[in-house]
C-alpha cells in the first residue's frame, strides 16, 4: 500500500513526516479539546473562504503538533500542539466552524 | 438512540470513577484477548476494553504504545467489528519499516496491554438506514488495508439485514495481499444465492499480479472498475466511501469526479505510516 503513496509537496514550515493525511487522522487529538466530534464540523478557510468538512482538511501529523490545511488553497486553518505548559489550539487561519446537530434517527 | 450513538457524544466514566467528571474521549486500558490472521502480513487484534462506549461502522481508534522508558508511539486504526460491549477489534497491516505495526502484527501476545482512545469520527461512517443515503446504492472503494472500515460497514449492513444495493471495489497489489478473502467470498456467494438481484457486488482490482483464472488483467483502478453493476437502477451511487493511502484516494477521487460524482457524495479517509510520536 505504502508504495502507492505519492510524495506531495509539503510546505516547508510543517516540520512533519511529509505524509499528508486528512482530518480523520487528526480527529483523536482534536477530540481532546472539542465537545463535539471534530470530523463532521464544517470549517471555513480564513484565506480563500472555501468550506469543507474537518475530515477533508489536509492533515500533517508526526511533527511537534498537528497542522490542518485548507484542501483548496493549502493555507493553514488550524494547529494543535501539546507542550509541557499545556495544549495550544490556534484556529486563526479559519473564519468559522459550523457544528451541526446529529441527524435524528428513527 | 443506540448505545453506540450515545458513545459518540460522550464516553462514559468508567465504573468506579465515582464523582469524577465525565471525560469525553479518554484513553482506555485494553488487553489483547484474540488474534486472527487476515493475510500473509495482516492480522486482527481483539481487545477487551472495560467501559467501551460502543461505536459506529467506519469509526476508528487511536492506539498508544508505551515503552519501558516512557517513550510513546501513537497510531490510528479503523475499527474492524460492529459494536460489541467491552470489546474493540482492529485489523493491522504490517508496514515493513514501521514502528508500531511490526509490534502489533508480529510481537504482541494474548494478555499484553496497550491504550485505546475513541471511538473517533462520525463523518466517515455508514449506518444502515442513514436517511441521507436513502435506498442507495452505496459504492465502497478500498485501496489495500483501506478495506478494513469498509468491511466493517458491510458486516454491519449484513447484521442489520439492510438491503441497500452495495458494491465493494477493492484495489490490491496481488493475491498475497488479499485481506478478509474467505469472508468476501462468502458475502459474494450469499448474494448470488439470494432470490432477489445481487445486493452486494465485490470487485477485486489487482494492480500487479492476478490469481490464476482472474478475468481482469493487472492494472490500476480505472473508470471501468467503477461502472455500476447491472443490478443497479441508476448509473451512480448515492454515496461513495473511499479509504486508502493518500495516493489512492487522490486517484479514486479524480476518477469519481470524471464519472460525474459531486464532491458532497464522496467521503474519503486517508491513512499512512504517519503518526504522533513523542
Amino acid at each position: 500500500m505504502t508504495t502507492e503513496v505519492s510524495s506531495p509537496s509539503t510546505p516547508g514550515d510543517d516540520a512533519g513526516s511529509g505524509l499528508v493525511l486528512d482530518g480523520n487522522a487528526a480527529a483523536g487529538e482534536f477530540s481532546d479539546v472539542l465537545a463535539h466530534d471534530p470530523t463532521t464540523v464544517t470549517v471555513r478557510c480564513g484565506t480563500c473562504s472555501a468550506t469543507q468538512a474537518f475530515a477533508q482538511l489536509r492533515a500533517y501529523l508526526g511533527g511537534p503538533g498537528t497542522v490542518l490545511r485548507c484542501r483548496e488553497c493549502e493555507a493553514i486553518v488550524a494547529r494543535l500542539a501539546r507542550t509541557p505548559r499545556g495544549t495550544w489550539l490556534d484556529i486563526s487561519g479559519s473564519s468559522s466552524w459550523l457544528f451541526l446537530p446529529r441527524p435524528a434517527r428513527a | 438512540m443506540t448505545d453506540a450513538e450515545a458513545g459518540v457524544r460522550t464516553a462514559r466514566s468508567a465504573a468506579g470513577d465515582g464523582a469524577a467528571p465525565r471525560i469525553r474521549n479518554r484513553w482506555h486500558k485494553a488487553t489483547l484477548i484474540g488474534l486472527h490472521s487476515q493475510s500473509q502480513h495482516a492480522r486482527t487484534l481483539a481487545l477487551r476494553v472495560p467501559g467501551w462506549p460502543g461505536h459506529l461502522p467506519g469509526q476508528h481508534v487511536d492506539i498508544r504504545l508505551t515503552a519501558a522508558d516512557g517513550y510513546t508511539a501513537q497510531r490510528s486504526y479503523s475499527l474492524a467489528e460492529a459494536s460489541t460491549p467491552d470489546r474493540v477489534a482492529i485489523t493491522v497491516d504490517l508496514l515493513p519499516h514501521g514502528e508500531v505495526s511490526p509490534y502489533l502484527v508480529d510481537v504482541m501476545e494474548i494478555g499484553d496491554e496497550l491504550d485505546v482512545r475513541g471511538p473517533i469520527g462520525g463523518w466517515f461512517v455508514w449506518e444502515p438506514g442513514d436517511p441521507a443515503i436513502g435506498d442507495g446504492p452505496v459504492l465502497l472503494l478500498a485501496g489495500g488495508s483501506g478495506v478494513v472500515p469498509l468491511v466493517t460497514m458491510l458486516r454491519a449492513r449484513q447484521q442489520a439485514r439492510d438491503k441497500t444495493p452495495t458494491m465493494l471495489v477493492y484495489s490490491l497489489r496481488g493475491p498475497r495481499d488479499l485481506m478478509y478473502g474467505p469472508e468476501l467470498q462468502r458475502m459474494t456467494a450469499a448474494s448470488a444465492r439470494a432470490s432477489t438481484p445481487a445486493d452486494t457486488d465485490i470487485r477485486l482490482v489487482y494492480t500487479r499480479r492476478i490469481p490464476d483464472g482472474h478475468p481482469r488483467p493487472p492494472a490500476h483502478l480505472s473508470a471501468d472498475d467503477l461502472q455500476a453493476p447491472l443490478s443497479w437502477a441508476q448509473p451512480l451511487a448515492t454515496r461513495v466511501y473511499v479509504c486508502g493511502s493518500s495516493g489512492f484516494v487522490d486517484h479514486a477521487t479524480a476518477l469519481l469526479r470524471e464519472a460525474g460524482y459531486a464532491d458532497h457524495q464522496i467521503r474519503t479517509e486517508r491513512f499512512g505510516p504517519s503518526g504522533a510520536d513523542r
